[in-house]
């Protein structure tokens, strides 16, 4: 399980976007904790000169140095990439066959990226969280840390970046190359919304509402990977969900990275039963997002004109969906020499 | 030393490095004792299977031309055997008379094999300087 | 020993590979040959343990490389280009596979760098296809794993490496008991050097043979006769090659009814010629051109 080799190579094959996500962490935490103190002092001096007035920070604004802001967001876009450095591009090129070929189990082959990822987010959070949460003790806005709680800035976006990057690697799992990871991870990342908002714009276009609309429910948060990554998850039940989901997506990895029919490298989907649902997912996705799109661009008072914008919308991206997909369907990335 | 592989013969490549051995032994290219190459170096300078070499060593090993020291190396015997079995000797007199047909059949004159024959055997006889 | 086991490979429900079967002693080299696309590669890389076959099974040592992936150590698979190590620096893949092969010999690398004429490069992908290629190979050969699998090794190179090439693999069989399992579509260049020769076609092993056996078993004979091949001799033979009256036919030597058929016929002349490996390739898999 702690093959040296296995390391190394994982190091090696992914160095280039740990850096960068060494980076965002310390322009995320002790950067930004810097520049926002700044900022206070800056709001504290102006609020001295208007009389009675005393400059507060808010809870948010502490919250957002350490998670819930921009930088998470590419936080989560580099933990996305680091699970294509690591499986992705080993599929698109021959590295998958030395890998394959080692003499190592297909468990401790996942497990050594599934480590390498997890320990250097753990690492990177914490070699970052720490100086920042020092930065803003030591400064006049100590008082701030009182405003937030251990869950908001500490385990809820930690648990939730660790969740994040299990789900891409498991994602990687079934995908057989770089473009089609890529997709089908943001995809599923926000798929409950996703479909939560096109069920929605349906109902509302046709005036017809199955179950009152308004804002997502938060059980449908719960559903959706992409927003634990974001620091959304800060409550118990979120960070339960996560370990929960953690355990999961790591087993579900494993289990499907055994099954790998490697020789479909290249195409869109390993498991070939798979996709024709995948296929009818993404095509019925792109179709109603069409009909919502399109839709939008009609007048507000002209009923009868939404409801049919909204199936010309539905109906040409229908159509370009299906010429899309079948051409993701029948591609298969040749990589350089490759025979079979 | 150089083998050489005929690609044109029918004879297996073992059968090729034996008698090229023994040819190279009787016409005195390789003296009694001297050490020939490992099977490591003669199927790299041949590029054949290490298999076949090791082959052809133990059957010369077997008609006693070379003796193999172990850790030391493969020499030639310092007595050479009896070139070969009467048996050996009738069928090498047969394979000659119908080379000899052929080739009166084939256009060759008398003169013309005397000559290819005194020719070569001179040549085989020829006391040779060793290098 | 390694044996592949009633080895079966379905690819899109096509079958790539069937029923493979055959196994391999330690100390040999085994020509691995076949027409392009007839699953070479595809049962090299399943003897790597990369592609799992629909059925069947792959043992080292008894124990299935799928079910103990572990005693893939004593296994080497070098594919037909370096692709996957082109970013490496030499010093790193020496760190690397001396932490994979528990037995891989550092002196043992050094040695053959040196002997080939090989700097380290801080990037394989430096590195010319032709030393690359060299790379490749003592890189295998210094994990002294028993079993080297190789693919296609000389495909495209010039012909001072390409003897280096199989100088190397020749040396390193002789003085250790590796295994050489070798794929290529050039048989002239594998003829000596292959002790086995498994023959593939369309999937399926075709034939197997130790290759001393193989010239014992046919013979090439070259015939002419005043009117077209008689159907008494066609019936007997492979018919090789044919320009005007001249036959190229290989023979099997079993065939004792073949020499008065054969005079029956009333050749103009008919001899006999050295058989090559290509001739009874060509025989058994057919088809003369795109070998």
């Amino acid at each position: 399980m702690f093959k040296k080799a296995l390391w190394f190579q994982n190091y090696k094959q992914s160095r280039f976007v740990l850096g960068i996500l060494f980076v965002l962490f310390v322009i995320q935490m002790p950067l930004q904790a810097i520049l926002t103190i700044e900022t206070w002092n800056e709001r504290a001096a102006q609020a001295d000169q208007a009389e009675e007035y005393v400059y507060e920070v808010q809870s948010w604004e502490v919250e957002a140095i350490f998670s819930d802001d921009l930088f998470s967001l590419m936080v989560s876009g580099a933990i996305l990439l680091l699970a294509l450095v690591l499986v992705g591009l080993e599929r698109n090129t021959r590295r998958n066959d030395f890998t394959f070929a080692l003499p190592f189990t297909r468990t401790q082959l996942y497990l050594a990226k599934w480590l390498l990822g997890t320990g250097t987010i753990l690492l990177f959070f914490l070699l970052n969280f720490f100086p920042s949460y020092f930065i803003i003790q030591q400064s006049d806005f100590s008082y701030a840390l009182t405003l937030i709680t251990a869950p908001d800035i500490f385990w809820g976006p930690l648990l939730g970046y660790l969740f994040f990057f299990s789900f891409c690697l498991f994602i990687a799992s079934l995908t057989g190359e770089m473009m089609s990871q890529t997709i089908i991870t943001l995809v599923t990342a926000f798929l409950p919304q996703i479909i939560f908002t096109l069920l929605q714009e349906l109902m509302r276009v046709h005036d017809f509402f199955l179950f009152t609309i308004g804002a997502v429910p938060r059980w449908v948060d719960y559903l959706t990977p992409g927003l634990y990554a974001v620091g959304e998850m800060s409550d118990v039940i979120g960070m339960s969900l996560s370990c929960i989901f953690i355990g999961l997506t790591l087993w579900a990895g494993i289990f499907f990275y055994h099954r790998n029919r490697v020789e479909y490298n290249g195409e869109f989907l390993l498991f070939k039963q798979m996709t024709v649902p995948t296929a009818v997912l993404l095509v019925i996705l792109v179709a109603f997002f069409g009909g919502m799109i399109v839709s939008s661009l009609a007048p507000w008072g002209a009923n009868a004109l939404r409801i049919i914008s909204y199936w010309i919308g539905f109906c040409t991206f229908l159509l370009f969906a299906l010429i899309v997909t079948r051409r993701l369907l029948t591609m298969n990335v040749r990589f350089f020499g490759k025979a079979l | 030393m150089l083998f050489h592989i005929d690609t044109h013969s029918s004879s297996p490549i073992y059968e090729q490095i034996t008698s090229q051995v023994k040819e190279m032994c009787y016409t005195g290219l390789l003296r009694p004792g001297e050490q020939l190459p490992s099977i490591r170096e003669l199927s790299s300078q041949m590029v054949v299977n290490p298999n076949t070499v090791s082959r052809a060593y133990a059957e010369l090993e077997r008609s006693g031309l070379i003796v193999t020291i172990r850790g030391r190396g493969t020499f030639v015997a310092e007595v050479l055997p009896e070139r070969s079995t009467p048996r050996e000797r009738a069928r090498l007199e047969r394979m000659l008379r119908r080379q000899i047909i052929d080739s009166y059949y084939g256009g060759l004159t008398r003169e013309q094999i005397r000559d290819v024959t005194e020719h070569c055997l001179n040549e085989l006889e020829a006391p040779h300087d060793g290098n | 020993m390694m044996e592949i086991k009633h080895v079966s490979k379905q690819i899109r429900r096509v079958d790539i590979l069937r029923d493979i079967d055959f196994s391999a002693g330690e100390g040999n080299i085994i020509g691995l040959v076949g027409r392009n696309g007839a699953g070479k590669t595809t049962l090299l890389r399943t003897m790597a343990g990369i592609l799992k076959p629909t059925h069947g099974d792959v043992l080292i040592d008894g124990k299935s490389i799928f079910k103990h992936p572990e005693i893939k150590e004593k296994l080497m698979f070098v594919p037909d280009s370096s692709e996957a190590m082109k970013n490496y620096s030499t010093k790193e893949l020496v760190y690397l596979y001396r932490h994979i092969y528990p037995e891989f010999d550092v002196d043992h690398f050094d040695a053959l760098m040196y002997r080939f004429g090989l700097e380290r490069a801080s990037k394989i992908g430096h590195y010319s296809k032709g030393m690359s290629a060299l790379f490749s190979l003592i890189l295998a050969f210094s994990t002294n794993a028993r079993y080297i699998l190789l693919d296609e090794p000389t495909d495209g190179l010039d012909v001072i490496i390409k003897r280096q090439v199989l100088q190397m693999i020749v040396e390193e069989v002789a003085e250790k008991e590796t295994s050489v399992i070798i794929s290529s579509h050039r048989l002239d260049e594998l003829e000596y050097m292959v002790n086995e020769v498994v023959l593939i076609k369309d999937g399926k092993v075709n034939s197997h043979y130790q290759l001393d056996d193989m010239k014992k078993e046919y013979r090439k004979m070259q015939a002419a006769f005043d009117d077209a091949l008689p159907e008494d001799v066609a019936s007997h033979v492979h018919i090789l090659e044919q320009t005007g009256r001249v036959y190229t036919l290989l023979v099997p030597r079993s065939d004792d009814t073949f020499d008065a058929a054969l005079k029956e016929a009333r050749p103009i002349f008919y001899e006999e010629l050295p058989m090559s490996l290509e001739d009874y390739f060509v025989a058994k898999l057919g088809g003369k051109h795109d070998v």
